[in-house]
C-alpha cells in the first residue's frame, strides 16, 4: 500500500491546524521575535546607564601621606592627579584610630568633619620589619585604604584608587628597573601576541560559542508548540482515538507529525535567527571582538556561508530535539502534563549544549560520539571554520542515530493500547509502579544530601564529617527506605536491606569479582584519562588520611562505605526497585544513583561500572552480604597504596588490565545454578 | 454455536483481556467471551458500565490487543492484519472528537485520504455525504464552531465516509439530546439494508429494545445471553427487557457465590 | 449578604484553590521540590564544568614553533631556553622546538599551535588562531612561561626580588563585617530574584485558575455557586498569591543555603544570611508584591480560553514584569517619592534599601510606604480589571486582544 499520500494527509492536516491557531501561533513564535529587539536595546541601556552612573560619582578622600617619603608622596598625588570626578584632602588618622566596623569608620569620618562623599582614607604607614627577619621582598611604605566595602560609594572608591596606586606603582618599578639593570631580560623576552585569526574566523569561533545554546532553545520552544498540539492536545481531543482507527500504520502517523514538529522548529529558529541577524545590522546588538574590535567588517556572504554550514551541521541535532519532543508529548496523558515535561527537556538541552561555550573543551572524537553534545560542538567549529571531516560524521551519526531511537519510541507510544495501560489519569499514573518510586526518591534524596550536606560537614572536619556521611545519613537513609518498605507489604526489615546468609558460590564470587573490578577500574581511569584527564590538585582528600593509623585508615575508607553503601544502594533501594521494575532495569538505576552520590564527573564512570556489577551480585545472591566483601575488598585495594606509603610502580599490578579476567570467572561464580528445566 | 466463521460480520471465540491495574493488581475486564455477529443484523451489546462493552468494541476495532482468544472481523483476525481490519470498519464512540480548527469538508477530505479513496471518488462521497447528513450549510464552518448535534453528524459522516461493511459503534447516543439520539437512532435503523452489520454497544434498554435484531447482554467481563428479544424473554419468562436483565444478572451472581 | 460572608467566602475558594493544586504531583514538585535542589544543582554543575575544562586544559599538548628572524638564531635558543625553564611536563605538557617557519600556517591548522618570531631586535611576537582552543592556550603557556622567566632573570641580576623596588605596599582595609558584604551582594540580587521568582510562581496557578478552568469545564461550576463573583475571583487570585509566595519562599530557602553552605565551603570573606528582622521588613514589601503579581498575571491569563494561550500569553509579558526589577542591580539609584511610584521598579530598590539597612532610621520610611501603597493600588486595578474580564462574556474581550490573536471575525459571529 502507498503510505505516501496518507503522510501527506497527515502533515498537511497538521501544518493547517497549526497554523490556524493564530492565537497561540501569535504568542508563541511572532511575540517572542518581536521581543527581541526590546530585550537587546534594554539590555544595552541598562548596562550603559550603570556604567555612566559609576563613572560620573564623584567620590572623595581623605589621605595622610606624612609617613611616606617626599617622593612618593609625590608620586601619588601625580597618580591622584588622573583620576576623574574624584577629590582628595590631606589629613592626619588620628594616632589612636582603629575602626573596626562600618559604624566606627563612619563616626571617625564624622569626628573629624570630613565633608559630604568622603568615604575613604588613606594612610601611609612605615613597614617595620618584624624581629628585623628577611623583609627586604617589601617596600618599606605600606598604604592602607579604610573604607567599608558594603557602601557602593566605597567601593567605587576603592577600585579607584587601587587602579590609579596600581599604575604608579608599575611605572615606579619600571624606572627603577631601568637604573638599576644594564639590560633588562624584559626587553629579550618581551612579547607581543599577535592573533592571525581571520576576522571570519574570530567571528564565527565567538557566536559559536553561544550559537548553540540559543539554537536549541529555539528549537524546544519552537517545537514544542507544534509537539504540544499534535499529540497531546490530540489526545485530550479526543481525535487521537479516530485517527489511530484509521488503516494507517502508526510510524506512518509517527513520521508525519514528526515532520510537522521539526518543520516547526526548523521555521522558529530561522525566523528567529533573522529576527536577531535584523538586530545585529541596525547596531542593535554590539558586535565586538574579545579585545574590543569591531567585528562588523566580517560579516559577509563568507559569514553567511558559515552560518548555513553550521545550521546544516546542526539538521540532525534539530530532528533529535523534535523527536523527542515528539516521543515527550506522545507519553504525555494531558497537554498540562506533556508542558510540564518541556522544562526538564529545556535543562538538558542547555547542559548538552553548554560544553560548546566553554572555552577548552574541544571536539574530540569521544566527545563527538554524543549525542548533541556532539552538535554543539561541531557547529561551534563549523562556524569557526575548522570542523574535521571525522567529527563531522561522528557527530552527525550520533545525533542521527539518537534522533531515530527516539522516534521508534513515538511510534510505540502512539500504540494506544500502550498508552491506556500507562493509566488515564494522572493519579492513575502516579499510582502505578508506586513502589519502585519510592525508591527512586528516597535515591536521589540520598544523591542530594550525601553530596550537599556531607561534603559541607567534611569541609568542616575530613574524619567527622566521612564518618557522620556514612554512619549517619547513608545507614540512616538505608533504615528509613527498608523500614518504610516492610510495612508496605514488604520483607522484615533484614529481608529489605538484603542481609540475608548468602550461599558459598557468591561470596567466592565476591573476592574473585572484587579483583576482577581492579582490573575494569584500571582500564576505564587509563581510558578516561584521555577523554576526561584530571585537573592537577585534585584527590588530594586521601593523602589528608594518611596521617591516620591504617586500621583506621582502612575502616574509614574500606570497610565504612563497603557497609553503608551496600546497605542502602544495594540493599533498600535495589529491594524497592525490584519490586515493579525487571532485575537489569533495577540494577542499571541503582548504579546510577550510586555513581552520581559519587558527585563528581570524573569519579561516575568507575563507580557506576563497580555499582553495576555489585547490584549483579545482589540480585543474582539475593543477598547483599557478598558485595559488601566485594565493595570492602576492592577499595582497600584501591587506596592501600596511598595508605601504606606504598611506591606507585609498585602498586600498579593492582589496576592491571590482567585482572580482568577475573571477571568472567566471578560472574560465572555467581551465575544461578543449573535451571530445573520449565515445567 | 457452530464453529463457521465464514460470513459472519464479527466473530469472537474465548476472548480475554486483563489490565494491569495500579492499585487492585491484575484487572479481568473480559472473561472468555464469544460472540457471532451476522451481516445484515443490527447487534446490540446490552450491559451497564464496566462490564466489557468498551473493551470488547476496542479490541474489534484493533487498538486493543486481546490477551487471549481470538477475534475475527470480516473474516480478517485483529491481531493478524490489523490494518486490513481498521480499512473495513467504521468507529464511533461517544468520546471521538474532531479537529476543532478544520472545517467540515477538510474533515472529511483528511480521513478518505487516510483510507486512500482517489481524490474524484472521494469528492464526490464528501458531496454525497454532506448532502444526506445535511451538512451543508455549515460545512465551512470550523469544528470548534458546530453545535455538538452538527458535530455528530459531521462525525458520523466520518464514519462511513469508507462505506465499511461493519460500523462499531460504542455507545453512540451519550451524551447527545433527544434529537440528536433519534438522529443517531435513524441512522442505525438506514443501516439496516440486509448486507452490512451495525455492532453497537448500549446502556439504554430502550435503545436496544427498539433497534437490534439482537441483543447480546453483557455483565462482569462474560456474555449471560444472546439472541432476539423473544428469545430472551422465552428463556428467562420475563416480559421487559429490564427484567430480562435482572435476571441475567441475578442467575450469574448465584453461579459465582455457588 | 455581609461582607464577612463575602469574605469568607473567598477564603474557602483559595483554600480550595490550593488544596487542589498542591494535590497535583507535577505541582509539588515544581513549587516546592524544585527550588530546593535547583540552586545546589547548578553548583555542582558549575563546579563539575570548572574541573571538566580545568583537567582538558593542563592535559591538552600543544606543539609551538619558535622561528628565529635573519640573525637571531642564538636570540632564539635563549628563548627556548627561556621557555623551558622550570617547565613541569604534568601539568604544561607544550613542545617548544626551533624551526624555519616553513611546516604550515598557524590559522590553516596544519602547522604547529603557535609560532613564536624571534626577530634579531624588538620584542618577540607570538602568533596564535583566536578561534582554536588549542592555539590561545598555547600562546597563554608561552606568555606565562616568559612572564615567569622575565621575573627569575631579574630577581638574580638584582640579587632580590622585583616586589622589593615597589615604592609601597597597597593595602585594603576594608572594614565591613563579612555579614555587611554579604548583605550587599545579597541587596543587589535579592530583589530581582524575588520579583523574577514571585513571577514564576505566580505563572501556572495564574493560568490554571483561569484558562485552565475554562479547558476543563469546572469554571461554570465554579460560578454557580451562590456567592458574590468578587469573592470567587478575589479567592482565586489570593490562591495565586499564595502559590506564589510559597515558590518564592521555597526559592529562597534553597538559595540561602547554596549560597551559605557552598560558598562558604570556599570562602570566609563573605557570610550571606538574611535577619529574621530585615525578613519582617521586607514582608509587606513581598506581599504587595507578590499581591500586584498574582492580580495582574490572573488579570492578563483571564483573557485566554485555553491553557495553552494562557501560558504562551504569559510566557511572553513575564519579561516585562521581571525586567524592571532590574533596578536594584543599578548602582547609584535612591529611592525618592516618583521612582517608589513606579509599579516593581519601586519595589525593587525599596528591597534592596530594606537589605542594606543598618537600622531602621537609615530608611526613607515615605517612599516605602508610597512603593507599597503604589503596588496595593495598581494590585487592585488589576483585580478588578480581573473580576471583570472572568465576569462578562468570552465575546465581550476588548477588541484589541482578539484583533491580536485572531479572534476578530469569530467574536461577531458566535
Amino acid at each position: 500500500m502507498n503510505d505516501a499520500p496518507r503522510f501527506r494527509a497527515i502533515l498537511r492536516c497538521e501544518l493547517v491546524r497549526l497554523l490556524r491557531d493564530r492565537r497561540a501561533l501569535f504568542l508563541a513564535v511572532v511575540l517572542p521575535m518581536a521581543l527581541y529587539p526590546l530585550y537587546f536595546v534594554g539590555i544595552d541601556a541598562l548596562k550603559g546607564e550603570a556604567e555612566r552612573r559609576r563613572a560620573d560619582e564623584t567620590v572623595r578622600l581623605y589621605a595622610d601621606l606624612y609617613a611616606a617619603p617626599s617622593d612618593v608622596a609625590l608620586a601619588v598625588s601625580a597618580a591622584f592627579e588622573d583620576v576623574e570626578n574624584f577629590s582628595w584632602t590631606s589629613r592626619a588618622w588620628p594616632a589612636d584610630a582603629e575602626p573596626a566596623t562600618a559604624e566606627e569608620l563612619e563616626a571617625l569620618f564624622e569626628r573629624e568633619n570630613a565633608p559630604d562623599g568622603t568615604c575613604g582614607w588613606l594612610v601611609a604607614k612605615r613597614v617595620e620589619s618584624d624581629d628585623g627577619a628577611d623583609d627586604e621582598a617589601a617596600p618599606p611604605i605600606a598604604l592602607e585604604l579604610w573604607y567599608d566595602g558594603s557602601d557602593e560609594n566605597a567601593g567605587e572608591l576603592a577600585s579607584r584608587v587601587r587602579d590609579a596606586l596600581d599604575g604608579a606603582s608599575d611605572a615606579w618599578v619600571q624606572r627603577e628597573l631601568a637604573a638599576r639593570l644594564p639590560s633588562d631580560p624584559q626587553s629579550e623576552l618581551a612579547l607581543n601576541r599577535v592573533d592571525v585569526a581571520s576576522p571570519v574566523d574570530a567571528a564565527g569561533a565567538r557566536l559559536g560559542r553561544f550559537f548553540p545554546l540559543v539554537a536549541v532553545l529555539i528549537l524546544i520552544s519552537g517545537g514544542a508548540y507544534a509537539a504540544l498540539d499534535a499529540f497531546a492536545a490530540e489526545r485530550e481531543q479526543g481525535t487521537l482515538e479516530t485517527l489511530l482507527v484509521q488503516p494507517v500504520p502508526a510510524r506512518v502517523v509517527s513520521w508525519a507529525k514528526f515532520s510537522a514538529v521539526a518543520l516547526c522548529a526548523g521555521v522558529a529558529l530561522l525566523g528567529n535567527l533573522a529576527s536577531l541577524v535584523a538586530c545585529a545590522a541596525s547596531g542593535l546588538v554590539p558586535v565586538d571582538g574579545a579585545d574590543g574590535t569591531d567585528l562588523t567588517g566580517a560579516v559577509g556572504p563568507v559569514f553567511a556561508g558559515r552560518i548555513l554550514y553550521a545550521l546544516l551541521v546542526a539538521t540532525p541535532g534539530a530532528m533529535l530535539v523534535s523527536a523527542v519532543l515528539c516521543a515527550l508529548s506522545a507519553r504525555a496523558r494531558t497537554f498540562r502534563e506533556a508542558q510540564t515535561l518541556v522544562f526538564p527537556l529545556t535543562i538538558f538541552g542547555a547542559l548538552a549544549t553548554a560544553p560548546a561555550t566553554l572555552p577548552g573543551v574541544e571536539l574530540v572524537p569521544t566527545l563527538a560520539a554524543v549525542p548533541m553534545v556532539g552538535t554543539a560542538l561541531a557547529m561551534r567549529d563549523a562556524l569557526a571554520g575548522h570542523l574535521s571531516f571525522l567529527a563531522l560524521v561522528l557527530s552527525v551519526a550520533s545525533s542521527s542515530i539518537a534522533a531515530a531511537f527516539a522516534l521508534s519510541r513515538v511510534g510505540d507510544l502512539l500504540d494506544l493500547e500502550g498508552l491506556l495501560q500507562h493509566g488515564d489519569t494522572e493519579a492513575e499514573g502516579a499510582q502505578r509502579r508506586r513502589r519502585s518510586r519510592r525508591a527512586l526518591s528516597f535515591g536521589w534524596a540520598a544523591v542530594f544530601l550525601i553530596y550537599f550536606v556531607g561534603s559541607w560537614l567534611q569541609s568542616k572536619e575530613l574524619v567527622t564529617g566521612l564518618v557522620t556521611t556514612l554512619w549517619g545519613m547513608a545507614l540512616g537513609i538505608a533504615l528509613l527506605l527498608a523500614w518504610v518498605q516492610s510495612r508496605d507489604g514488604g520483607a522484615p526489615l533484614a529481608g529489605e536491606l538484603g542481609l540475608v546468609r548468602p550461599n558459598l558460590r557468591s561470596s567466592l564470587a565476591a573476592v574473585v569479582g572484587a579483583v576482577g573490578m581492579l582490573g575494569l577500574a584500571g582500564v576505564l581511569i587509563d581510558w578516561q584519562s584521555q577523554v576526561l584527564p584530571l585537573p592537577p590538585g585534585l584527590g588530594a582528600e586521601i593523602a589528608a588520611l594518611t596521617d591516620l593509623a591504617p586500621w583506621q585508615a582502612f575502616a574509614l575508607l574500606a570497610l565504612s562505605p563497603a557497609i553503608c553503601e551496600e546497605l542502602l544502594f544495594r540493599g533498600a533501594i535495589t529491594s524497592g526497585l525490584l519490586r515493579d521494575l525487571p532485575a537489569r532495569r533495577a540494577v542499571l538505576w541503582q548504579a546510577a544513583l550510586f555513581g552520581l552520590a559519587h558527585a563528581s564527573i570524573h569519579r561516575f564512570l568507575p563507580t557506576f561500572a563497580v555499582g553495576l556489577a555489585l547490584g549483579t551480585l545482589r540480585v543474582r545472591s539475593r543477598s547483599v552480604l557478598p558485595g559488601v566483601v566485594m565493595h570492602a575488598l576492592y577499595n582497600g585495594a584501591l587506596v592501600a597504596p596511598a595508605i601504606l606509603g606504598w611506591d606507585e610502580s609498585d602498586a600498579a599490578w593492582l589496576q592491571s588490565p590482567w585482572l580482568l579476567l577475573a571477571l568472567p570467572v566471578a560472574a560465572l561464580l555467581a551465575a544461578p545454578r543449573a535451571r530445573v528445566s520449565p515445567r | 454455536m457452530n464453529d463457521t466463521t465464514h460470513g459472519a460480520a464479527v466473530v469472537t471465540r474465548g476472548l480475554e483481556k486483563s489490565y494491569a491495574h495500579p492499585v487492585e493488581g491484575e484487572v479481568r475486564a473480559l472473561r472468555g467471551l464469544d460472540l457471532e455477529c451476522r451481516f445484515g443484523e443490527i447487534f446490540g451489546l446490552l450491559g451497564p458500565n464496566g462490564a466489557g462493552k468498551s473493551t470488547t468494541l476496542r479490541i474489534l476495532a484493533t487498538t486493543l490487543r486481546p490477551t487471549r482468544g481470538t477475534a475475527v472481523v470480516d473474516g480478517v483476525d485483529v491481531t493478524v492484519d490489523p490494518q486490513e481490519v481498521r480499512r473495513r470498519i467504521g468507529f464511533l464512540s461517544a468520546t471521538t472528537g474532531l479537529y476543532p480548527r478544520l472545517d467540515a469538508r477538510e474533515t472529511l477530505r483528511y480521513f478518505g485520504t487516510l483510507h486512500g479513496l482517489e481524490k474524484r471518488a472521494l469528492e464526490d462521497r464528501i458531496e454525497e455525504l454532506v448532502e444526506s447528513f445535511s451538512i451543508g450549510p455549515f460545512a465551512k464552518q470550523r469544528c470548534e464552531q458546530l453545535s455538538s448535534g452538527q458535530k455528530q453528524r459531521v462525525n458520523i459522516a466520518r464514519a462511513v465516509l469508507h462505506d465499511p461493511d461493519v460500523l462499531i459503534l460504542d455507545e453512540p447516543t451519550t451524551g447527545l439530546d433527544i434529537l440528536g439520539t433519534s438522529e443517531m437512532i435513524d441512522f442505525i435503523q438506514s443501516r439496516r439494508d440486509g448486507r452490512r452489520c451495525v455492532l453497537f454497544s448500549t446502556h439504554v434498554l430502550s435503545e436496544a429494545e427498539r433497534l437490534c435484531d439482537r441483543i447480546g447482554i453483557i455483565y462482569g467481563g462474560d456474555l449471560l445471553g444472546v439472541g432476539t428479544l423473544d428469545e430472551l424473554r422465552a428463556e428467562t419468562g420475563a416480559q421487559w427487557l429490564e427484567d430480562v436483565f435482572r435476571e441475567y444478572v441475578r442467575r450469574a451472581r448465584e453461579k459465582t457465590t455457588a | 449578604m455581609s461582607r464577612i460572608g463575602t469574605f469568607r467566602a473567598a477564603l474557602v475558594v483559595a483554600a480550595k484553590e490550593l488544596r487542589s493544586a498542591f494535590r497535583d504531583r507535577q505541582t509539588r514538585t515544581y513549587t516546592l521540590l524544585m527550588p530546593l535542589v535547583m540552586y545546589p544543582a547548578m553548583f555542582w554543575i558549575a563546579l563539575q564544568a570548572s574541573a571538566l575544562v580545568r583537567g582538558l586544559e593542563s592535559a591538552r599538548a600543544v606543539r609551538v614553533e619558535v622561528v628565529a628572524g635573519a640573525g637571531a638564531d642564538a636570540r632564539a635558543h635563549s628563548v627556548v631556553e627561556a621557555l623551558e625553564q622550570g617547565r613541569d611536563p604534568s601539568t604544561d605538557p607544550t613542545e617548544y622546538r626551533l624551526g624555519d617557519g616553513s611546516s604550515g600556517a598557524v590559522a590553516r591548522g596544519d602547522g604547529p599551535d603557535a609560532r613564536v618570531r624571534v626577530p634579531g631586535d624588538g620584542p618577540l611576537e607570538v602568533e596564535y588562531d583566536a578561534s582554536r582552543t588549542g592555539s590561545i592556550l598555547a600562546s597563554e603557556r608561552v606568555a606565562a612561561r616568559l612572564g615567569d622567566a622575565v621575573e627569575t632573570r631579574r630577581e638574580e641580576r638584582l640579587g632580590a626580588p622585583v616586589a622589593a623596588l615597589a615604592p609601597w605596599e597597597f593595602e585594603r582595609r576594608d572594614v565591613a563585617a563579612p555579614e555587611q558584604l554579604g548583605a550587599f551582594v545579597v541587596s543587589v540580587m535579592l530583589p530581582l530574584m524575588l520579583i523574577a521568582m514571585a513571577t514564576m510562581g505566580a505563572f501556572f496557578p495564574a493560568v490554571d485558575v483561569t484558562a485552565g478552568e475554562k479547558e476543563r469545564r469546572t469554571q461554570e461550576t465554579t460560578l454557580l455557586a451562590p456567592v458574590p463573583r468578587a469573592a470567587i475571583f478575589g479567592g482565586q487570585i489570593a490562591s495565586v498569591a499564595v502559590a506564589s509566595a510559597a515558590a518564592t519562599a521555597m526559592n529562597l530557602v534553597g538559595m540561602t543555603i547554596a549560597a551559605n553552605h557552598l560558598l562558604g565551603m570556599l570562602s570566609s570573606d563573605v557570610s550571606f544570611s538574611l535577619p529574621i528582622s530585615k525578613v519582617l521588613m521586607l514582608a509587606p514589601l513581598v506581599f504587595a508584591t507578590v499581591l500586584f503579581l498574582a492580580a495582574a498575571l490572573t488579570a492578563m491569563a483571564s483573557f485566554t480560553d485555553t491553557f495553552k494561550q494562557g501560558q504562551s500569553l504569559l510566557g511572553a509579558v513575564q519579561t516585562l514584569f521581571i525586567l524592571p526589577a532590574m533596578a536594584s542591580t543599578l548602582p547609584g539609584i535612591e529611592l525618592t517619592y516618583g521612582l517608589a511610584a513606579v509599579p516593581i521598579v519601586g519595589t525593587s530598590v525599596a528591597m534592596r534599601d530594606v537589605v542594606r539597612a543598618d537600622s531602621l532610621s537609615d530608611l526613607a520610611l515615605g517612599p516605602m510606604l508610597v512603593s507599597i501603597l503604589s503596588m496595593a493600588l495598581l494590585g487592585a486595578v488589576a483585580t478588578a480589571l480581573a473580576v471583570r474580564a472572568m465576569q462578562r462574556e468570552r465575546t465581550t474581550a476588548p477588541r484589541w486582544v482578539l484583533k491580536l490573536t485572531g479572534r476578530a471575525g469569530k467574536a461577531g459571529k458566535s
